[in-house]
């Protein structure tokens, strides 16, 4: 049962994740950056609005 | 109106008891559970509260959560999205996982409360603060400061690893962020595992072991795995870490770079390659820190800096912060590291969610020295102590007092368990274990024989306030044990000309001060002052002992074996000091001497343990 579990998870992994992620990238580019910028001056990300409301767990 | 904050689900889980915004009772799931860090939902801390409370679940008006599970699950989403193919095991391992629990976790606390005894409405009752924001209201609202800079630093939140708010009476407003995966936290982390220590418990040691080394890789590290920007800002090279969506902290390129396999565990031998790498990653994090906080309290016009997150449990950066920065106040959260969470959530939904206004702190901070654990009242101490087959005897407090500074002069080893337990990872003189900083043996013999831990690792100071600056260089107090500072030159011995080499052990049995004990090797020690104030009895002892030996500063430790989370009870003291050899315990006034107990009782409970 757990082996098949795996294989069902690997799948949905290659089968529809991977290729997600990959034909989206172009589009949207990577969601996070892996790497250093050496032309940017500053890393630091503005908090153009305050704390999300609590009663949100997003 | 009540307000319970709960940390849980990562690892070292609290609750937390706010009324009308003043801290009633906070402790760690870890210290009743008897599992270091433990994670789980904290049933047994919860009720802690409740009952220091007098109250019920029900009684209870709101309930904070510290994080934010859905942007916690959409970061887990998008790394694997920016990482793919690479991943395929690690998503096998956390997606069902997600799917099946963590996203779920307003129902998951909802019905653990309600087990517990709250009525169906509950799950109305919870919300939900930013990770961050926790850190940040646990580090301002508790501070002594009417306004400050606050910056919190850990592994990972929700998305940020660092964060900047600025506070100013109850307002307190995010401004800056570095995102997930460049994290300071999570640097260290690597190197802690790479240094064959483990991952959220070991990067004490890495601190306590840099001394030993030189920062010879403190240029390959700001050149290969740090872009550091001249404001503090950076990012991680993300070819040298694996922690995203690997099962290891850093990179088959990171050994490369260093030119040496990863220690193989615990066990394996320290060489001096391993020292020299733990002191370049402090030089290089003290350097990310400085210049961080340098840019920005001057970029917001700040005079006072607070600080949360586990890197804020750096001690050897915040003493740099406090001697090098050019501000008037530094305060730093006791419980920086995910526990604090609890009380910042509950501070965050008083002050931020319900608007409620903030006394002015007239420079006291509200953390009432960190004791907001369970206490035991005399009568309970001896009835439990009777229980668990202890023979003591009940003093008065003066004679106990007095029993306690002698034993302590005679060079033993003394567990001190008194009043209210800490919040926190420091044992503050509420569940210690002290002894004579003046013996030059005290040191070899507390780490090999009572703590059973690595001989390297240093101990700390508890020095009475009004005397520290005699024997340590410190204007002000420290009463949280989060600076490093220096033994002051007067008190130090003249190094021999050896004293930077030798093996480990000797290094730390050369006498290189009055009290070599806790005097790290680099003549630095991570500093409690402690006040009549905030903890009067163990400011007695610290004043007998002073009037005895005329040294006002003693060993304090934490009262544990490695891989032991903090006693909190008389029976879970009465256990460490029959199965190490801790010469006498002292339970409020209840005076153990080991000699007089049956051996019949002694357990070598350590081997059950896995150590840290």
């Amino acid at each position: 049962m757990t082996h098949l579990a795996t294989l069902l998870w690997l799948a949905a992994y290659w089968v529809l994740f991977v290729p997600a992620s990959l034909l989206l990238r172009p589009i949207f580019g990577r969601p996070m950056a892996l790497r250093p910028d050496p032309g940017a001056e500053t890393y630091w990300v503005p908090r153009t609005s305050g704390f999300s409301a609590m009663d949100k767990q997003s | 109106m009540k307000i319970l904050g709960l940390s849980a689900f990562y690892h070292d889980s609290a609750a937390v008891l706010l009324d009308d915004g003043r801290i009633v009772a906070a402790a760690q799931e870890e210290r009743f559970s008897r599992r270091k860090f433990d994670a789980a939902f904290p049933e047994q801390a919860i009720a802690y509260c409740l009952d220091a409370a007098n109250c019920s679940l029900n009684d209870v008006d709101l309930i904070a959560f510290h994080e934010k599970p859905y942007r916690k699950f959409d970061r887990l989403l998008k790394t694997y999205g920016a990482y793919a193919p690479k991943g395929a095991f690690s998503f096998r391992q956390a997606m069902p996982q997600w799917l099946g629990s963590k996203l779920y976790q307003k129902r998951q606390i909802r019905d653990r409360l309600m087990a517990m005894g709250a009525d169906a409405s509950v799950g109305g009752k919870l919300l939900f603060a930013e990770h961050h924001q926790s850190h940040a209201a646990s580090a301002f609202y508790p501070s002594p400061f009417d306004a400050a800079l606050v910056l919190t630093m850990d592994g990972v939140g929700e998305w940020a690893t660092t964060s900047v708010c600025v506070g100013h009476g109850s307002e307190l407003t995010p401004e800056l962020e570095l995102p997930f995966p460049h994290s300071l936290g999570l640097l260290y982390t690597a190197v802690t595992q790479y240094l064959g220590f483990k991952v959220l418990s070991g990067e004490y040691k890495v601190m306590g072991l840099a001394p030993y080394g030189t920062p010879i890789y403190r240029d390959l590290v700001l050149d290969h795995l740090v872009d550091l920007k001249d404001d503090g800002s950076f990012r991680l090279d993300q070819r040298y870490f694996d922690y995203s969506t690997g099962f290891r902290m850093f990179s088959d390129a990171f050994c490369e770079l260093f030119g040496q396999p990863p220690r193989a565990g615990d066990e394996a031998r320290l060489e001096q390659f391993h020292m020299d790498v733990a002191a370049s990653l402090q030089a290089a994090t003290e350097e990310i820190v400085l210049r961080m906080c340098r840019d920005l309290t001057q970029r917001f016009g700040m005079r006072n800096l607070c600080l949360a997150g586990g890197v804020a449990l750096n001690c050897v950066a915040n003493g740099r912060l406090l001697r090098e920065l050019d501000i008037d106040g530094l305060w730093v959260q006791p419980a920086a590291g995910d526990a604090g969470c609890a009380l910042g959530a509950a501070l965050a939904v008083w002050h931020q969610h319900l608007d409620q206004p903030r006394p002015d702190p007239a420079g006291q901070d509200a953390m009432q020295g960190s004791y907001l654990g369970p206490e035991f009242p005399q009568p309970e101490i001896d009835a439990r102590l009777s229980q668990a087959g202890a023979a003591f005897d009940t003093l008065n407090e003066a004679t106990m007092i007095e029993a306690t500074a002698e034993a302590l002069a005679d060079g033993k080893a003394v567990g001190w368990l008194q009043g209210r337990m800490e919040y926190g990872p420091r044992a503050l003189g509420a569940r210690s274990i002290l002894a004579d900083a003046r013996s030059p043996e005290m040191q070899k013999l507390l780490n090999l024989k009572v703590k059973n831990r690595e001989s390297f690792r240093p101990f700390a100071p508890a020095a009475l306030e009004d005397k520290a600056a005699e024997w340590f260089e410190i204007e002000g107090a420290s009463p949280y044990m989060l600076l490093t500072v220096d033994v002051r030159p007067d008190k130090r011995h003249a190094p021999d000309p050896g004293a930077q080499s030798g093996t480990v052990l000797e290094r730390v049995n050369r006498v290189r001060s009055d009290i070599p004990a806790v005097t790290h090797v680099d003549y630095s020690a991570r500093l409690q002052t402690v006040s009549a104030k905030t903890n009067p009895r163990f400011h007695r002892l610290l004043q007998a002992f002073y009037q005895k030996t005329g040294c006002p500063v003693l060993v304090n430790t934490s009262f544990n074996v490695r891989g032991e989370p903090i006693v909190c009870t008389p029976e879970d003291a009465f256990r460490c000091f029959m199965g190490t050899e801790i010469d006498m315990l002292v339970a409020g006034t209840s005076v153990l001497h080991k000699a007089a107990q049956d051996p019949g009782l002694q357990t070598d409970y350590k081997l059950e343990l896995e150590p840290d």
